[in-house]
């Protein structure tokens, strides 16, 4: 095969490569699911949305890091209760239900609650749970 | 020949650009896949699950483009070479994961049977490839 030839797919394939760049970037600017940039070191955790978080099933466990109250009124089902406020005595709950390997979802109450990036972010570093997202949206955004 | 040629393209082309746009559903996902294996810090992860979709989607339509098919088809061998080799690698490790071959919808936890899907391919377009290029000459 001629030296010429192989030369040109390359170049061919480079072309392809960096026009990929462009749209590349547009994703990760705009699109409402994309990465995180700093999450997995120490950072924000990745938000997924709730399809996705059905694409993972069975193998998620969903943690409720709502208050006591919103847990009783209506939860996902299944879920565990992780309150921030109670994490010592509400631990072994969830590492009950945690079989090590699962996707672990957590969520709050709403779009912009943060105690789901805070119960993720400790189940993180210090219970050592690697695969672990949030709900975007929040346990309201998974009501219809 | 040909018929089997045009058929073999069009499913090459079909599973690059599905998997891509996939992908494209929730980059958020795929990024937490790629990361599973445990091969690349996060910010290669994230890197990873917003460009690697668009490389698929562009050699997918590569392959239709005289012009640039010889690329394309280089593009598709090294990318299917590279996943062989991650989804080896995650197996000769004893990892747990998703394959996140198409994004994570459905079941996709066989890591086997992503490498013989994706062997399949590589012999698929290494038959195009060479079709091509006697063409080209």
């Amino acid at each position: 095969m001629k030296r010429s030839v192989i030369t040109r797919w390359i170049l061919q394939a480079l072309v392809l490569a960096v026009i990929a760049v462009l749209p590349a970037v547009g994703v990760a600017l705009l699109h409402p699911n994309a990465p995180e940039w700093k999450s997995g070191g120490g950072g924000g955790i990745t938000e997924v949305s709730m399809e996705s978080a059905r694409d993972l099933l069975p193998d998620v466990v969903w943690v409720d890091a709502r208050s006591r109250e919103e847990f009783d009124a209506a939860h996902i089902a299944g879920a565990v209760w992780l309150y921030e406020g109670e994490w010592d005595s509400l631990l072994d709950d969830f590492l009950d239900e945690w079989d090590g390997r699962q996707v672990v979802v957590a969520y709050c109450g709403a779009g912009d609650c943060k105690a789901s990036q805070s119960v993720a972010k400790r189940l993180k570093q210090e219970v050592g749970v690697e695969k672990i997202v949030v709900l975007r949206g929040g346990w309201d955004g998974s009501q219809p | 020949m040909k018929w089997f040629t045009l058929i073999v393209r069009v499913v090459l082309s079909l599973a690059f650009l599905v998997a891509g746009f996939l992908k494209l559903r929730d980059p958020s996902l795929f990024a937490v896949q790629v990361h599973d294996f445990r091969l690349t810090p996060w910010w290669l992860s994230a890197g990873i699950a917003v460009y690697v979709p668009w490389l698929e989607i562009f050699a997918g339509l590569g392959v239709w483009i005289k012009r640039v098919a010889g690329g394309a088809w280089f593009l598709y061998m090294a990318m299917l070479t590279g996943f062989i080799a991650v989804l080896i690698s995650a197996i000769s490790r004893g990892l747990d994961v998703d394959c996140g071959c198409f994004g994570g919808g459905g079941d996709e936890s066989d890591l086997g049977m992503g490498i013989i899907r994706n062997l399949l391919l590589l012999a698929g377009v290494a038959w195009c490839w060479m079709k091509d290029s006697r063409y080209a000459r």
